[in-house]
């Protein structure tokens, strides 16, 4: 029997999108045709196509009115597929189904392989994070990518002059300021982009702006901003408080100044304001707490203190509970103690070259994005900067999370064991070449295992994260 | 206020082109106060034309408008006198029109129903009634969809 999957959209989503998915069906069950249509229209997708279905399918019809994203066409990757716009569908139903063969092409999206790739979500809180780590993506790529050739620049005897008054920079510093800008707005944009994703463009502005307040030390007066995290938590808050603000009803009269004056500046005003005198100095008091906490773990105690920095450092990225132990391992430097900073010098290396060589071994648990950004990740992981992880982070926080925290706790046990010292930040995994972190064969050791720890953690975890939430949907569409 | 009942047909709507029909069709829509204002809604059902016509043949067109001028989501009906020349799929001018207006925050509920409905649009007896039946008969025909 020929079987068929259809895809049905329209600009508006409340007519054509419909009526063409009842054409189609109609038609197909008349020629005695298997037949699913999958609608997108104004109430969101309905009668998903399961990859089942589109496996099964001979033929794929995409009646489309206001086209497809990417990840929706690379579903019928290698498929034949007859494509038109959703009105034709409808002109010329009659005939639509007598020449499939010769009408349709071969869709060729991409040319890698997505069998049992993860799925797109689109619906739910995973749905939100993913368009924040689309959108944040290029920025930790491209800004840290130019911060990695700077700090390479420098390290090979460049000069690195600052912008001063009367000063011309270098070149190297110029361009590890611009690629530093990738880091710095890449939290904004992802706490601006799941708000988006949650409430439209009125949520846009405010998460955009509070998120950069939550991560500004200069604004803040802490030293560390909220981090990745912070960014899931704003743009969560203001995403669902504007989703709910926009239904308030006021007249005729100011109804049409409600999205894009109203809502972003009272939202502004009452995120921006709980951000700082709330978030601020929450943070700041988490930080003297662990800073205290790390200091008065004794020193006969140095496995449990180095898991313990080892799994701070590797927890959240760049945000307070990293920065805490960063500072602590950093400030014992200047009294010549240099075994913690060996800690950092191992660690911090690990989520960002670890979530690149698990797309690599297991390519099926990531998504396309993730997987082309895995070189990028890898070469400024092992160079420079953490941040690279944590868009892999964002899109399956409680594996990632887990997984970077257990790798990088045992890792940094490991360290402290074999007596690694770092005596100042250099390019990462290029440090005990330049003398800044020996013995060299210990830190090689460390850097190793903690990798093959870290990759084997991100595929247990994820896998079986992923397990379950396709076990959790399938029940949730049985019972629908 | 219901989606739709008696008072949102009109079985002799003014017009002889498409923009008087539509600005009639807005005219019912601002009547039983389903918009804010109406000029806008005549503009966004143009819109909607100038995107590709709603004329789907057979005589029949689905005006639709989906925007935040629309205060409930609302289904209108309406015949003209004479055929008007609507651009339609088989080329046919149209004297039977079924328009469905969303503001762009609708539940679902709602959405699901007039997803109903336009299901129901290519099916050729459904088409029939709209095109030949009496205003009982199409309000039955119609309600019967809608109010489940």
């Amino acid at each position: 029997m020929t079987k068929i999957v259809a895809v049905t959209n329209c600009p508006a989503g409340i007519a054509h999108t419909y009526m063409v998915a009842e054409a189609i069906s109609e038609k197909a069950k008349s020629l005695g045709y298997e037949v699913h249509v999958e609608t997108q229209g104004a109430s969101g997708v309905e009668d998903k196509l399961t990859p089942e279905q589109i496996a099964d399918a001979d033929y794929v019809i995409l009646a489309i009115g206001k086209g497809l994203t990417d990840h929706d066409k690379e579903r019928f990757n290698q498929k034949k597929v007859v494509e038109l716009p959703v009105s034709e569908a409808l002109k010329h139903i009659d005939t639509l189904f007598d020449d499939l063969e010769s009408n349709s092409h071969v869709m060729s999206s991409s040319n890698v392989k997505l069998g049992g790739d993860q799925e797109a979500v689109t619906e739910g809180v995973m749905s939100y994070l993913m368009a924040g780590v689309s959108a944040a993506l290029p920025f930790v790529i491209g800004g840290g990518l130019l911060v990695a050739i700077g700090s390479m620049m420098v390290q090979f005897g460049m000069p690195n002059i600052a912008l001063a008054k009367g000063t011309a920079p270098s070149i190297a510093w110029v361009i590890t300021s611009i690629g530093n800008l990738g880091f710095q707005f890449m939290i904004p944009i992802m706490g601006a982009y799941i708000a988006y994703a949650i409430a439209d463009k009125p949520a846009f502005a405010p998460a955009f702006l509070v998120t950069f307040l939550a991560n500004d030390t200069d604004l803040l007066g802490t030293k560390s901003g909220a981090g990745f995290l912070g960014a899931i938590v704003i743009g969560l808050s203001i995403g669902y408080f504007v989703k709910y603000f926009k239904k308030l009803k006021l007249g005729k009269n100011f109804q049409s100044v409600l999205g894009y004056m109203i809502i972003p500046f009272v939202t502004l005003l009452v995120f921006g304001l709980l951000t700082y005198y709330l978030i601020g100095p929450a943070m700041a008091w988490l930080m003297t707490v662990l800073l205290s906490f790390l200091q008065n773990i004794p020193t006969s105690m140095k496995l449990v203190g180095g898991f313990i920095v080892g799994a701070m450092l590797a927890f959240d990225m760049g945000g307070p509970i990293n920065k805490t132990a960063w500072f602590f391992s950093f400030s014992l430097l200047s009294s010549g103690v240099f075994n913690w900073y060996g800690i950092v010098g191992v660690v911090t290396l690990l989520p960002p070259m670890a979530a690149a060589i698990a797309t690599w071994i297991k390519p099926s648990i990531f998504s396309k994005q993730e997987r082309a950004a895995s070189w990028s990740s890898f070469i400024v992981g092992m160079t420079v900067a953490t941040e690279p992880a944590i868009p892999y982070a964002l899109a399956a926080p409680l594996p990632m999370i887990t997984a970077n925290t257990l790798a990088g706790g045992i890792t940094g046990a490991i360290t402290i064991l074999l007596n690694v010292e770092r005596t100042a930040p250099g390019i990462g995994i290029f440090d005990p070449l330049l003398g800044l972190e020996s013995p060299w064969y210990w830190f090689y050791l460390c850097v190793a295992i903690g990798l093959f720890l870290n990759v084997s953690f991100i595929i247990i975890f994820k896998s079986m994260w992923l397990k379950r939430k396709a076990e959790k949907e399938a029940k949730e569409q049985a019972a629908a | 206020m219901e989606i739709f009942n008696l008072e949102h047909i009109n079985m002799d709507l003014k017009g002889n082109e498409q923009k008087e029909v539509l600005s009639s069709l807005a005219d019912l829509a601002s009547s039983l106060d389903i918009v804010g204002d109406k000029d806008t809604l005549v503009n966004d059902y143009l819109e909607r034309e100038k995107e590709s016509t709603t004329g789907f043949g057979n005589g029949v067109a689905i005006p639709h408008a989906r925007s935040n001028n629309i205060k409930e989501a609302a289904i209108l009906f309406g015949r003209t006198d004479s055929d008007i020349e609507w651009d339609s799929l088989d080329g046919k001018p149209v004297n039977t029109f079924i328009s469905l207006l969303v503001p762009n925050d609708q539940g679902d509920t709602h959405l699901k129903l007039l997803a109903q409905l336009s299901r129901k649009l290519v099916h050729k007896d459904f088409v029939n009634i709209l095109k030949t039946g009496t205003k009982e008969e199409v309000f039955e025909a119609i309600n019967d969809i809608v109010s489940k």
